[in-house]
């Protein structure tokens, strides 16, 4: 990545939208509004100017513009932002004259917080933490990503590397220092407290396993006969027409699926082709994949319908669909006709999967750079715990150092770097 | 004006000057020694031992590039002992008490046997500068010895000053005179000047200790040699006893801190944290009740005891309280007391690895003036030195050590590099690849080398190569072994029955292995030399962790070897501590890998500075 010039991008949401920031940030962000004919801007204060075109002079808009003088930035770099009106018309315009001028260019993806890190503004775990943050879709996905922002991870993190620098210390003492008095020869407890550091990480890597879920989302597939209804109590719960809905048994011959956030979590609920005995060609493909869908399911919902024969596909949970034709009395009923059905399935599915996401959110653990180095870190505990030697057990907890500092960044900066960087996209 | 030309002119006869000097004769230089005191040549100012964890393993490096401080050691030797012997042979360190006369005697002969070496006594009082290269040494005398490369080896010499309770003298050991011009010459010539300080304990005399009071300390049965070279001890054999502090001696010390050079705040040089006054001791744990003194015999010869633990600057008669509040001590009497000393110790930073003053061409620098403590410490960089001073006056390229493959590396990397804020001591730890950087394997590691750059003599070559070929055919042998996991069992020892044969090194390093099942299946390796099967066993033993040595070695060479302009200090690089930034002004470091090494680097610090340098070479 290039990394000297005057950077340029719009900040904010895709327009049309009601306004939109075009932000600048450089040696050469008062000069460019300059050439947009802005100046004598107060710092920090927001002032209504008129933008004109640097290459012909004609009026853009007329736009709040506010200067922030670095290094006190976000990118520690002179900043400019125009909160235009949110016309792709205008923000295009805006874009395209601005990188005429010398020394200016858009901005790479992730450009204004890798400037944030190069010019100290922001640290490596706070970067990693707010791509996290930026990049969250859901409430549960921001909660987690606000949670290891600050520092939720990074405490215990350096806690383990105290402990870690604490046990090698321990050992290389008696090594170094074995002729000296005051330096006791016994180290007995030196694997245990290795084991014990191992299980600790051990835990919290366990406990975060499910971390992806979060990014993944819950998946809920609906099973039942051709024609129980299946399309119809999607399109009901999502409120969309997204699945197609025809009379004819056996239409919706491959998965639909329909994403939605319920609860501040990512659900995808999806629409099955019917299971039918007998059934050939593409209509047998759609079942085998429909049995694929529901191994892997999170929830297997089975739609029964009285106009419809019951199948006996194991299932989570039974919903007897279309009850206002009848069904029996006392069970999980529904019917589109009844919209108070329909929000108490919503409600009661809102409750499984913010069980099912709880331990997802509470990961600490959620990247693979994080884990590969927890995970290394561990064996190498385990190897010291296991040696019988003592210079065998210090060079096995080096090792262990040597893995948690890829947690701190210390060694392998690149692919940090890298990871980083390489997943950020803000400015666009 | 008498005026004689040299190519290498050493500064100083001490255990760098010595090593120094030898090294550059060796290496074809025409060499002169200069010295206050002919007579002084190889003294041991401190204690009376060389070698210990680490120090013995820099002993045993320098011994391979045929250096002399272990061969003269082990003609002064009267007592062995292999330190962590219970633990692995990584960080088992040869250690020896030396007899203070015999081993100055030695190395003064030893000295005057050397070809192209000769003796100069004399005060040097000045550098001789011509066009910013140093051209030789002017002497207080008048005379000049013009040389291509001057090696300073000043040890507590330069603008030393003693300290003794309330009393303060300009001296370079007890009764020895300091280099006070020189220090104010190199003042004069600009260089990063420092003050450390280091202290030493009273001396007894042993017909005053209760001998039959106090526990015996004697030496291995069965010695290590600090030389490969050597193979029996050359002077008999004496234990040392041990007494130690107690409350009574704390609560003198205590009483009299204030009169204590160092707590009176007369001294502002840095002392090392490792070696501590008994002052220190006290104060900064002031919860022990006792603290372990050993008392050193200073020579066969000798009456002098060195008790090793109590290095003191309090006055004299606090000195005696102290001393006679020790178990065995009771009458013992003070032959000379306890002092501390400060010295000059130039920045070390401002050396290249080559141990050249990077601002004074022709300059070398080598032991106690670039920070370090201990005489083994003075002598691996004495080799350095010497080897280089004779290079650049045989108009070679200069030579560095790789901290990958040696212990002086080791130091001379983390010298340059962190500089040293206290006195500089070599341990284990120090070294990342401790598990390769064995005392067993130093000439394994390092002789070939020397040899490459004229270092090793006719002796020396012809019994290193013996031992390698030795090693190599056991090498052979081992690897050749194929043993089914039935017949280890016949052996007692317990193999996974996959149906695996194993190799000899598998077996050396099984627990229930070693030698003694190895020599059922291969007789012939019962009569190899000790120190072949020792480092034979050492191999086996720690391969899984050298193999991953190498491979962590490699990744971090690679990251390392990103270059960093040579401006980029000058460069604003936000973000970049105020602190760090001084460092890089300081060091101005050429790769990744050096910015790293500097003391105080933070990832953060690290991370903008390779960005900027990437920034900048794009």
């Amino acid at each position: 990545m290039q990394l000297d010039g005057t950077i340029v991008a719009l900040s904010s949401g895709r327009p049309p939208s009601a306004i939109a920031i075009v932000r600048v940030s450089g040696a050469e962000a008062v000069a460019l509004a300059a050439s947009f004919g802005v100046t004598g801007l107060a710092p920090r204060r927001a002032s209504l100017r008129r933008l004109v075109s640097p290459l012909d002079g004609a009026l853009l808009d007329r736009a709040v513009c506010v200067h922030f003088p670095g290094p006190e930035t976000s990118t520690g770099e002179d900043i400019v932002e125009f909160h235009c009106h949110g016309s792709p018309a205008i923000v295009e315009r805006v874009l395209a004259d601005a990188v005429t001028l010398s020394g200016v260019r858009m901005a790479e993806p992730g450009e204004y917080t890798l400037r944030a890190v190069l010019n100290g503004r922001m640290g490596m775990a706070d970067a990693e933490a707010l791509a996290d943050l930026i990049e969250a879709r859901t409430e549960g996905e921001r909660r987690r990503a606000l949670r290891l922002s600050e520092g939720a991870l990074s405490m215990r993190v350096a806690e383990w590397r105290a402990r870690l620098i604490g046990l090698l210390a321990d050992a290389e003492s008696r090594l170094d220092f074995a002729d000296e008095g005051d330096v006791p020869d016994d180290l007995t407890d030196l694997a245990c407290r290795c084991d014990a550091l191992a299980r600790e990480i051990a835990t919290v890597l366990s406990d975060s396993s499910d971390a992806d879920k979060l990014t993944d989302g819950f998946h809920i597939v609906l099973t039942g006969s051709p024609n129980a209804g299946k399309s119809s109590l999607i399109n009901a719960l999502t409120a969309r027409e997204a699945a197609i809905v025809t009379p004819e048994a056996g239409t919706t011959r491959d998965v639909v699926a329909v994403t939605i956030d319920l609860g501040g979590y990512k659900v995808t609920l999806e629409d099955t082709a019917g299971l039918r005995d007998g059934a050939t060609g593409v209509e047998a493909i759609g079942i085998a994949r429909t049995r694929e869908r529901i191994a892997r399911a999170d929830l297997v919902i089975a739609v029964i319908s009285p106009d419809t024969a019951a199948t006996d596909v194991p299932a989570d949970l039974v919903v007897h669909h279309k009850a206002d034709l009848g069904g029996p009395a006392g069970a999980l009923a529904t019917s589109i006709t009844d919209p108070a059905s329909i929000d108490l399935l919503r409600d009661l599915l809102r409750e499984r999967v913010s069980e099912a996401m709880r331990p997802a959110e509470a990961a600490l653990v959620t990247r693979a750079r994080q884990r590969s180095a927890l995970g290394a870190c561990i064996a190498r505990l385990s190897d010291a715990a296991g040696e019988g030697q003592l210079e065998l057990q210090a060079e096995a907890l080096r090792l262990a150092c040597y893995e948690m500092a890829r947690m701190t960044g210390e060694i392998g900066i690149e692919d940090v770097l890298d990871d980083v960087f390489g997943r950020f996209c803000i400015g666009k | 004006m008498f005026h004689v030309k040299h190519d290498v002119v050493v500064v100083g006869a001490g255990h760098a000057g010595c090593e120094a000097a030898a090294a550059a004769a060796r290496a074809g230089a025409k060499t002169a020694l200069v010295t206050l005191n002919q007579d002084a040549i190889g003294r041991l100012s401190c204690n009376p031992a060389m070698g210990g964890i680490g120090k013995g393993h820099l002993i045993r490096e320098v011994d391979a590039l045929d250096g002399i401080i272990g061969r003269i050691s082990d003609l002064a030797g009267i007592q062995y002992r292999l330190l962590n012997r219970s633990r692995g042979p990584a960080v088992r360190g040869p250690r020896a008490q030396i007899d203070r006369a015999a081993y100055a005697a030695a190395m003064q002969a030893e000295i005057a046997a050397t070809d192209g070496l000769t003796v100069v006594e004399g005060e040097v009082a000045d550098l001789t500068v011509d066009g910013g290269v140093v051209t030789g040494v002017r002497l207080a005398d008048g005379r000049t010895l013009t040389a291509a490369a001057v090696i300073l080896t000043t040890g507590t010499f330069l603008g030393g000053v003693i300290h003794l309770g309330e009393k303060t003298w300009t001296a370079g050991r007890m009764g020895e005179a300091a280099a006070t011009d020189l220090s104010h010459r190199l003042r004069a010539l600009g260089l990063p000047m420092k003050r450390l300080k280091t202290g030493t304990p009273p001396r007894l005399a042993a017909s005053s200790i209760d001998w039959d009071a106090l526990p015996e300390q004697p030496g291995d049965a069965d010695p290590v040699f600090l030389s490969t070279m050597t193979t029996a001890p050359a002077l008999e054999q004496r234990p040392c006893h041990v007494t130690g502090t107690n409350v009574e001696t704390h609560a003198v010390i205590r009483v009299n801190l204030t009169r204590s050079a160092m707590y009176g705040g007369g001294i502002t040089g840095v002392g090392p944290r490792y070696c501590p006054s008994i002052e220190d001791k006290v104060v900064r744990f002031a919860d022990r009740e006792g603290h372990q003194v050993f008392l050193e015999p200073e020579g066969l010869t000798s009456d002098l005891i060195y008790p090793n633990g109590i290095s003191t600057s309090l006055p004299e008669d606090v000195q005696i309280a102290m001393v006679r509040s020790m178990a065995g001590c009771g009458r013992a009497e003070i032959v000379q007391p306890g002092y501390a000393i400060e010295y000059d110790a130039i920045d070390a930073r401002a050396l290249a690895p080559t141990l050249e003053l990077r601002a004074l061409p022709g300059l070398f620098l080598a032991g106690q003036i670039n920070g370090t403590t201990g005489y083994e410490e003075a002598a691996a960089q004495g080799l350095l030195a010497g080897l280089n001073a004779a290079r650049l006056a045989g108009g070679a390229q200069a030579v560095t050590m790789s901290r990958d493959v040696s212990y002086i590396g080791v130091m001379v990397d983390d010298l340059v590099t962190n500089g040293a804020d206290e006195p500089y001591r070599m341990f284990t730890s120090r070294a990342e690849n401790r598990l390769s950087l064995r005392a067993d394997n130093a000439g394994e590691r390092l002789t070939a080398w020397g040899e490459t750059h004229g270092l090793i003599g006719a002796a020396r070559k012809a019994h290193h190569a013996a031992s390698m070929a030795a090693k190599q055919a056991a090498v052979e042998r081992l690897r050749g072994l194929a043993i089914t996991p039935n017949e280890a069992a016949g052996e007692g020892v317990g193999i996974n029955r996959d149906g695996r044969r194993r190799d000899g090194f598998e077996l050396l390093s099984h627990p229930e292995g070693g030698w003694r099942v190895v020599d059922r299946f291969c007789p012939d390796l019962e009569t190899l030399p000790r120190e072949v099967r020792d480092s034979l066993e050492a191999d086996a033993l720690y391969r899984t962790y050298t193999d991953r040595q190498m491979t962590v070695a490699a990744e971090t060479r690679a990251a390392d070897a990103l270059a960093i302009p040579q401006d980029l200090a000058e460069q604003p690089i936000p973000g970049l501590s105020n602190e760090l930034r001084q460092k890089l002004i300081a060091r101005r470091p050429a790769t990744i890998g050096e910015a790293r090494r500097i003391s105080g680097m933070t990832p953060a610090g690290l991370a903008l500075i390779a960005a900027h340098a990437r920034r900048a070479v794009a």
